[in-house]
């Protein structure tokens, strides 16, 4: 019989997972912090639909557009299997779905009047982001219990794999030929850093 | 005083010492055996979320749960009070201060009375499979707003009594918590699958229709409520009437982009841009 709390018991008593009325471990599904993730998924994919979107409404009838248009439909069936996994786990959408209607329409829109390479290179810098973020996510849920979260860990695999494609491919294509290239994936791996932050929450 | 504990301290000491220096090996393997246990735990207490709600439904929601029935009949002599649980626990064969398992006396009272009014009624929207009928998202909003005001209605004269309790301040976010949960049930259990910002205007309408129509059951004086049930139907042909003059706005919006894309190509026809664009391809 140990005088203190085991690191169990004692992360056990800790607010996260204990329910605030009986001190009993926490009455819920699948947690909050995955609720967070599915959300932020979700978002994310929204916003990527986005940003092909106003990509295509520049250079619709440019060279890259067969390219645009091919990855803009990888991103729709993104989208399509987080619907799914959100419906599923009755899971609360992010308050700022207005706001990255327009906002990811503009980058997109924004980057494809500065050329097609500028195009390539916030393509580059988006799927970068989501790349590191998917993969963090995937080491959390790991940890937590990799049986639980089996279709949430293969759904976000899948993107993640299709992700990365999309930021090769963006590489091929001579993203880092755009001008001022350093710049703008700087600025842009920010803004999507704080996009995610967001999203988690709200 | 010390001194009496002092040979109890030391042996302690001596045996941890010992422990150490022999059971080291033994020690590192626990140590490991420890960081996976509360993984594992971690783990359980995610993964047994589901299990742990029913499991502690049988052991203290029961006995919860038996002093809340034993209590409501006696709602109407006693109010919604700590008196109220107390006498619900002795009519069952409990003692009186078992009324301490509801931590706030009263508010805890109304609290498990609408957790338990919200059970019931994801309970009858499954049952009666309201989301696979064939009438339309509002018409089901309609029905299950319905059913969960009548449930309020035997309490009626009690009522105010206990919408003040869960006005409170300290009760305000369990109210604020539960009225959200009844809001996304009605939702979900009428069809509602949208996932951008319709999904919070609609859950703020189910919301403000529901506190409504609790206003209003509380002071009506009608014969059967039947009043409160018309402004109910009234409020949902209004709503009606909003999701149709939204879906002719987005109408319009199309027309608009035409618009506004045709005199786009319209001017670049007069500036002899077209032509450039059409060359330079």
């Amino acid at each position: 019989m140990s005088l203190r709390l085991s690191p169990a018991l004692r992360h056990l008593r800790a607010s996260k997972f204990t329910c605030n009325n009986c001190l009993r471990k926490k009455h819920t599904k699948i947690s909050d912090e995955v609720h967070g993730m599915l959300r932020v998924d979700h978002a994310g994919e929204f916003g990527a639909n986005r940003i092909y979107a106003g990509q295509m409404a520049v250079l619709g009838r440019s060279k890259s557009a067969a390219l645009i248009q091919h990855m803009w439909d990888q991103e729709k069936e993104h989208k399509k299997i987080f619907d799914d996994l959100m419906v599923k786990h009755r899971v609360r959408p992010t308050a700022l779905m207005p706001f990255w209607h327009i906002a990811g329409f503009l980058l997109g829109a924004g980057s494809a009047v500065l050329g097609e390479k500028s195009a390539m290179a916030c393509t580059v810098a988006v799927e970068a982001s989501i790349v590191e973020h998917y993969n963090d996510q995937l080491r959390k849920l790991a940890n937590e219990n990799p049986e639980k979260h089996a279709e949430i860990m293969a759904a976000i695999k899948k993107c993640r794999d299709e992700e990365q494609e999309h930021h090769d491919t963006g590489m091929d294509k001579g993203a880092e030929q755009a001008p001022l290239y350093k710049a703008m994936t700087a600025a842009i791996k920010v803004g999507c850093k704080a996009a995610i932050a967001l999203s988690t929450k709200v | 005083m010390l001194a009496r504990y002092l040979p109890l301290l030391q042996c302690y000491g001596n045996i941890m010492g010992r422990t150490t220096i022999i059971a080291r090996p033994l020690l590192a393997s626990n140590f490991s055996t420890n960081r996976t246990t509360s993984q594992d735990a971690n783990a359980s207490a995610q993964s047994e979320g589901r299990r742990e709600e029913q499991d502690s439904s049988s052991k203290e929601d029961d006995v919860k749960f038996k002093i809340f029935n034993a209590a409501l009949p006696l709602v109407h002599q006693l109010g919604w009070t700590k008196e109220c649980l107390e006498a619900g626990a002795e009519s069952i064969g409990l003692s009186k201060s078992s009324h301490g398992i509801f931590e706030h006396g009263g508010t805890s009272f109304v609290h498990f009375f609408h957790r338990n009014c919200n059970k019931e009624l994801r309970k009858i929207a499954k049952d009666e499979q309201i989301e696979s009928a064939k009438s339309d998202e509002l018409t089901k909003v309609h029905q299950l707003l319905e059913q969960r005001l009548q449930m309020i209605l035997p309490y009626l004269p009690q009522w105010p009594q206990a919408m003040a309790l869960m006005a409170r301040p300290h009760s305000s976010l369990d109210s604020y918590k539960l009225l959200y949960e009844l809001a996304d049930d009605i939702c979900f259990f009428a069809g509602d699958r949208s996932l951008n910002a319709t999904w919070y205007t609609k859950r703020a309408a189910v919301a403000g229709l529901y506190i409504t129509g609790e206003l209003s059951l509380v002071q009506d004086k009608s014969a059967n409520c039947d009043e409160s049930w018309r402004m109910l139907a009234r409020r949902i042909d209004d709503l009606r009437k909003v999701e149709e003059f939204g879906g002719s706005c987005s109408r319009q919006q199309e027309i608009l982009k035409d618009i506004a894309q045709s005199s786009l190509t319209l001017i670049r026809n007069l500036t002899g841009m077209q032509s450039y664009q059409r060359n330079s391809r």
